[in-house]
């Protein structure tokens, strides 16, 4: 039984699908992020599960009581908006308070609740401020401590470090996820950042176009993707397509053997497969080893340098390693190669049904 | 600086021609209550002495107060249900709210001797239901000239409250729900602080229109409700008194100026 089960839950908006068929449970305690391209359904899922919006199929149950047709007010929820949607005419006291007084709690534990989430957030001693005096991070930390508060069963966060840069983000991620921990609360988060997703969370719910596409521990979907999509949403990655022959070999079109597990796959079966671009090691061209590339561009990045790379048959691949390893230069005649274990064959690729779906895909909570 | 006088150029003449024909007259006229004929606090003393003219300005203000309660307690429910309704109902609403305006205040009033004089359709209706035997007196008194000023001042507190309301955003509605608020909590502790600005800005204006009012009371108070206007009206077309009606006009600008501050302070923390 999970803290929050999904099952067949599906949303459409007229003609809009913005959810299709939703089914996953998400464990006690445990830490959930939904990520996704803009518009794929992030805010609906967690819309329905607040109670704002009516499923049209299925049925979500929060500790196993089904709560579908219940109002927002009895599911003992904090959420956080995407806007925040502060009370603008509240001070920030009065915007944390608000879930106790609703509640008639007496004041001196609405006083001493109130501090200490603010303490926990770093905001006290701005509690007499009202939303419009305070930065777009204070706001989101506002926001947070009123959802947690009143100390509910379940935290919806929507993109909740949205508006912050990217230092004060990473600290705030540090922070949020110590805060979960401490709380022990079972916690929804929604972003369309593949960084935080795969930092945050315990697990990953790959969304596109109201759809699931993927659901496995950040490691899981970031080296195991199940399909292109998903590839291609956490990070960058080099898809190789060709065919399998025996002896662990996938057979490009341009005519290279690459070494990889075909995992059950008949000789003769087409497949993709999927290297991430740290894996790529680059070589000298007089190696021996790898596929012949050309340097088109490299970037910097600080911590890593990038390197795009052209194939003798035009195909572009990319290649990383931490910054400090020999550059190559633009225009510089390399070769790539990598390990048969780093080429992830996608299983959802190709019409044979040979491959059996590996277990992350699998819908059960990790409970 | 070019530019500054290019403007000057066409504004200076307006502002002179505003000076000249519309705020010196007034000065002057105003300051009547202490010139006419020599200087003088004469008249100031006989407006403050004569019982009359101050029931009179008591009398206005009653009315006034009287008007932007009864606009509120309609004006308010009315904007709410309109909020709640769907976007081609709200336009068919708000249309039928704003009908009143296509026609002249003045048929509008003499419409409402129709509908509720002693012999009018109210009053028909209910003698023939048997609710009274004799016709209830709902002109020529403050309730008639209350029911008229309402009427015609209702628009001016509902349509900016309904689009004042319109403007709240709702997914602090939602929100206050997810923390645990009961619908009531949420109008009282949400909806209602986030909507009284505008409100108390309409109840200001519709106040301040009041105090101005001069045909409604006219017709409707049958001369036994005089408010500010048909009085100056008297002291200067029948009496005349130029000096008084300068005093008292010099009351109730300071009145409304003190009002409109009031109002436009309201309404910038509504904005
Ligand atoms: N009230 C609504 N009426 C009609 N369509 C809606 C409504 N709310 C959302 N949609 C549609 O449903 C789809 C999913 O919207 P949703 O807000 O869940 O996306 P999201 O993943 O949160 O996007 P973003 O990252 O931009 O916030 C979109 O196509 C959107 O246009
Ligand atoms: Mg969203």
């Amino acid at each position: 039984m999970g803290a929050i089960e999904f099952d067949g839950v599906g949303k459409r908006y007229g003609a809009v699908h913005a959810v299709h068929d939703l089914s996953v449970a998400v464990a006690e305690g445990e830490f959930v992020t939904i990520l996704g391209p803009s518009g794929s359904g992030k805010t609906t899922i967690l819309s329905l599960v607040a109670g704002l919006v009516p499923p049209t199929a299925g049925r979500i149950l929060i500790a196993g009581r089904d709560v579908t047709n219940l109002e927002p007010q009895e599911r003992r929820i904090g959420l956080v908006f995407q806007s925040y949607a502060l009370f603008p005419h509240l001070s920030v006291h009065g915007n944390v308070a608000f879930p106790l007084a609703v509640r008639g709690r007496p004041r001196d534990e609405i006083g001493t609740k109130v501090a200490a989430a603010l303490a926990r957030v770093r905001l006290a001693g701005l509690d007499r401020r009202r939303p419009a005096q305070l930065s777009g991070g204070q706001q989101q930390r506002v926001a947070l401590a009123r959802a947690f508060v009143f100390e509910p069963d379940i935290l919806l966060l929507d993109e909740p470090l949205g508006a912050l840069d990217r230092k004060l983000r990473e600290e705030v991620q540090v922070e949020l996820k110590a805060l979960q921990r401490d709380l022990g609360i079972t916690t929804l988060l929604v972003t369309h950042d593949q960084e935080e997703a795969l930092s945050l969370s315990d697990r990953v719910i790959v969304l596109d176009h109201g759809r699931m596409q993927q659901v496995g521990t950040p490691d899981e979907v970031y080296r195991h993707p199940a399909n292109r999509f998903v590839a291609g949403f956490l990070g960058l990655a080099n898809l190789l397509e060709g065919t399998v022959e025996a002896g662990g070999v996938l057979r490009l079109a341009s005519g290279e053997a690459v070494a990889c597990d075909p995992r059950g796959r008949p000789p003769g079966a087409r497949a993709a497969g999927v290297v991430r671009p740290e894996r790529m090691r680059l070589l000298p061209e007089s190696a021996g080893e790898g596929l012949a590339a050309r340097v088109r561009q490299t970037v910097y990045l600080g911590h890593l340098q990038r390197w795009h790379l052209e194939t003798a048959d035009g195909r572009e691949l990319v290649a990383a390693a931490t910054d400090g390893v020999r550059a190559a230069a633009v225009g510089e005649a390399v070769r790539v190669a990598w390990s048969a274990e780093d080429v992830w064959l996608l299983p959802d690729e190709s019409g044979e049904a040979a491959a059996p779906r590996p277990a992350l895909a699998a819908m059960a909570p990790v409970a | 600086m070019r530019l500054r006088a290019g403007v000057a150029i066409y504004v200076v003449p307006l502002l002179v021609l505003m000076l000249v024909a519309f705020d010196v007259p007034i000065v002057l006229m105003l300051a009547q209550s202490v010139l006419s004929p020599h200087p003088t606090v004469a008249h100031w003393a006989e407006l403050a002495d004569s019982p009359i003219y101050l029931r009179v300005l008591g009398n206005t203000f009653q009315v006034a107060t009287i008007t932007a309660v009864v606009c509120g307690l309609i004006g308010y429910p009315l904007a709410y249900w309109m909020r709640g309704l769907r976007p081609g109902m709200q336009l068919v609403v708000v249309t039928l709210v704003l009908l009143p305006f296509w026609i002249s205040i003045l048929v509008r009033t003499y419409a409402w001797i129709v509908v509720l004089g002693n012999n009018g359709i109210v009053n028909r209706s209910l003698m023939g239901l048997g609710f009274t035997d004799r016709p209830v007196a709902f002109l020529y008194n403050q309730l008639g000239v209350t029911i008229g000023t309402t009427n015609v001042l209702l628009p001016f507190l509902v349509l900016p409250l309904f689009a004042a309301m319109l403007k709240i955003d709702e997914r602090l509605l939602q929100a206050a729900a997810t923390l645990g608020a009961p619908r009531r909590a949420i109008f009282w502790r949400v909806f209602f602080p986030l909507s009284l600005p505008a409100f108390a800005a309409g109840l200001v204006l519709v106040f301040i229109l009041t105090l101005g009012f001069y045909v409604t009371p006219a017709i409707l108070g049958g001369g036994r409700v005089p408010m500010i206007a048909n009085m100056l009206d008297v002291l200067i077309n029948t009496l005349p008194r130029w000096e008084l009606a300068a005093a008292i006009s010099t009351v109730l600008l300071a009145a409304t100026l003190a009002l409109y501050a009031v109002y436009r302070t309201i309404a910038a923390r509504a904005a």
